[in-house]
C-alpha cells in the first residue's frame, strides 16, 4: 500500500467520505486487531477496544497532523483506548486466556505441527509477560512504531522503555531457544 | 574476549534498541556499523532481537471477519447518536452495561428515599410569631397615650409651665416602660 494511497484516503476521510474509512483502516487492520487481542486476551475484549478505536479515530481524523505517520497515530488512539478499559480491572488478575488458533499457514502436517508449536510457545511467552512490558513489546511488533514514540504514547521515559523491550525480547528468546534445542 | 571487549559488548546490548531505530548520532552508528562487522556476539545479539520481533509479528497475527469488520465501520461513521439515549444505552461490553444499570438503580434509590423524606417530615419553625390581636390591642394603647400627651402639650400655653413638664416627665417614663414589656413580651 503506497504512502499516497494512504494520503489519499486520509483527506476523502476529513471531507467527511465515509466510504474511504474502512479501506484506510483496512491498511492496518489485522496489525490492529491482533495488537488489541495479545493486550487483552481475549477475542470479546479485543472486539470491544476496536469498535471504540474506530470510533475515536474517525471522529478525530480531522485533527490528525502529518507531521506523526497514521500507524503512530491509530495505534496510539487503541493503545490510550485499550489502558483506559483494562485499568478499570485489575491488572494483576488480567492473565489472558488467549484462544487457540484456528489459522494454519501450510498443508504439510508435519509442517504444520512444528509451526503450531512455536505459534504456541510465542504465545504464552507473550501471555505471562509482565503488563507493562508487554504494553511496550507489543506495541512495537504490531505498530511498528519507533521507541521514542512509543515512550510518548505510553508517557513513560525512554530509557524505562527500552528496559522493558529489552526484559521482554529476553524472555521470549529464551524460551523460543532453549526449548528448541 | 578481553574485558574491555565485553564492556563494548554490553554498550551495545544497551544501545541496540536505539541502532535499529536510527536514533542515535551519525559517528555512533558509523562506530557499531564497524564493530558488527567484526563481533559475532552483537551481530547475533542484533540479529536475535529482530529475529523474536518479526517472529512475533508474524505468528501472532490474528484478524476478524470481513462482514463484522464492515458492520464495525458503518457504526463508527455513523452520526452521534442524540446524548441522552447515549446516557441512558451506554456503548461498551455487557459487563459494563450491567455496572451502569446499577449505578444507575442506586442513584434512583436514593433519590426517591431523599424525596420522601422531605416530603414527610414537618419543618419546625424556630421564629416566635406574635399574633395580631396582641399587635393591635397594644398598639391602640400607645395612640391612645400619644394623643393624651398632645392634649397637655397644647395645654402648655394656658397652664403652669414646670407643672406641666413634671406631668410630661412622669408620662414619658410611664410609657417607656410600657413600650419595654411590649419589646421584651
Ligand atoms: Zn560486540
Amino acid at each position: 500500500m503506497s504512502a499516497t494511497h494512504e494520503q489519499t484516503l486520509i483527506e476523502k476521510c476529513r471531507n467527511g467520505e465515509t466510504a474511504a474509512f474502512g479501506p484506510l483502516i483496512k491498511i492496518y487492520r489485522k496489525q490492529l486487531f491482533s495488537y488489541l487481542l495479545r493486550l487483552s486476551g481475549n477475542r470479546e475484549d479485543a472486539e470491544d477496544l476496536f469498535q471504540e478505536t474506530l470510533i475515536k479515530s474517525w471522529r478525530g481524523i480531522k485533527k490528525y497532523s502529518e507531521l506523526q505517520k497514521f500507524s503512530s497515530w491509530l495505534f496510539t488512539i487503541a493503545h490510550h483506548t485499550a489502558m483506559d478499559k483494562l485499568r478499570k480491572r485489575n491488572r494483576e488478575t488480567m492473565i489472558t486466556e488467549t484462544e487457540p488458533d484456528k489459522l494454519s499457514h501450510t498443508n504439510d502436517p508435519h509442517k504444520e505441527l512444528i509451526g503450531k508449536e512455536i505459534r504456541n510457545k510465542i504465545q504464552r511467552a507473550v501471555e505471562f509477560l509482565p503488563f507493562k512490558q508487554k504494553e511496550v513489546f507489543l506495541l512495537r511488533v504490531n505498530s511498528g512504531m519507533s521507541f521514542k514514540e512509543i515512550a510518548q504514547a505510553t508517557n513513560e521515559p525512554l530509557n524505562t522503555v527500552l528496559s522493558h523491550m529489552h526484559y521482554s525480547v529476553k524472555k521470549i528468546k529464551r524460551l523460543l531457544w532453549s526449548e528448541n534445542e | 574476549m578481553s574485558n574491555d571487549e565485553k564492556m563494548i559488548c554490553k554498550e551495545f546490548e544497551n544501545e541496540v534498541y536505539l541502532f535499529m531505530d536510527n536514533n542515535l548520532s551519525m559517528d555512533r552508528k558509523e562506530n557499531w556499523k564497524q564493530h558488527l562487522n567484526k563481533c559475532k556476539t552483537c551481530s547475533s545479539l542484533l540479529n536475535e532481537v529482530e529475529v523474536v520481533i518479526n517472529q512475533t509479528r508474524e505468528e501472532l497475527t490474528d484478524d476478524i471477519l470481513e462482514s463484522k469488520y464492515d458492520r464495525m465501520i458503518e457504526q463508527a461513521v455513523q452520526k452521534k447518536r442524540f446524548k441522552i439515549i447515549e446516557w441512558l444505552f451506554p456503548q461498551g461490553t455487557v459487563k459494563e452495561k450491567y455496572a451502569f444499570s446499577l449505578k444507575l438503580a442506586v442513584v434512583g434509590t436514593l433519590a426517591t428515599i431523599a424525596i420522601v423524606i422531605s416530603l414527610t417530615t414537618q419543618r419546625t419553625n424556630t421564629v416566635k410569631t406574635i399574633s395580631n390581636e396582641l399587635l393591635d390591642w397594644e398598639g391602640k394603647k400607645i395612640t391612645s397615650q400619644i394623643n393624651e400627651i398632645k392634649n397637655t402639650i397644647n395645654l402648655i400655653h394656658e397652664d403652669n409651665w414646670d407643672k406641666q413638664m413634671i406631668l410630661l416627665d412622669q408620662r414619658m417614663k410611664n410609657l417607656e416602660k410600657e413600650s419595654d414589656k411590649f419589646s421584651f413580651n
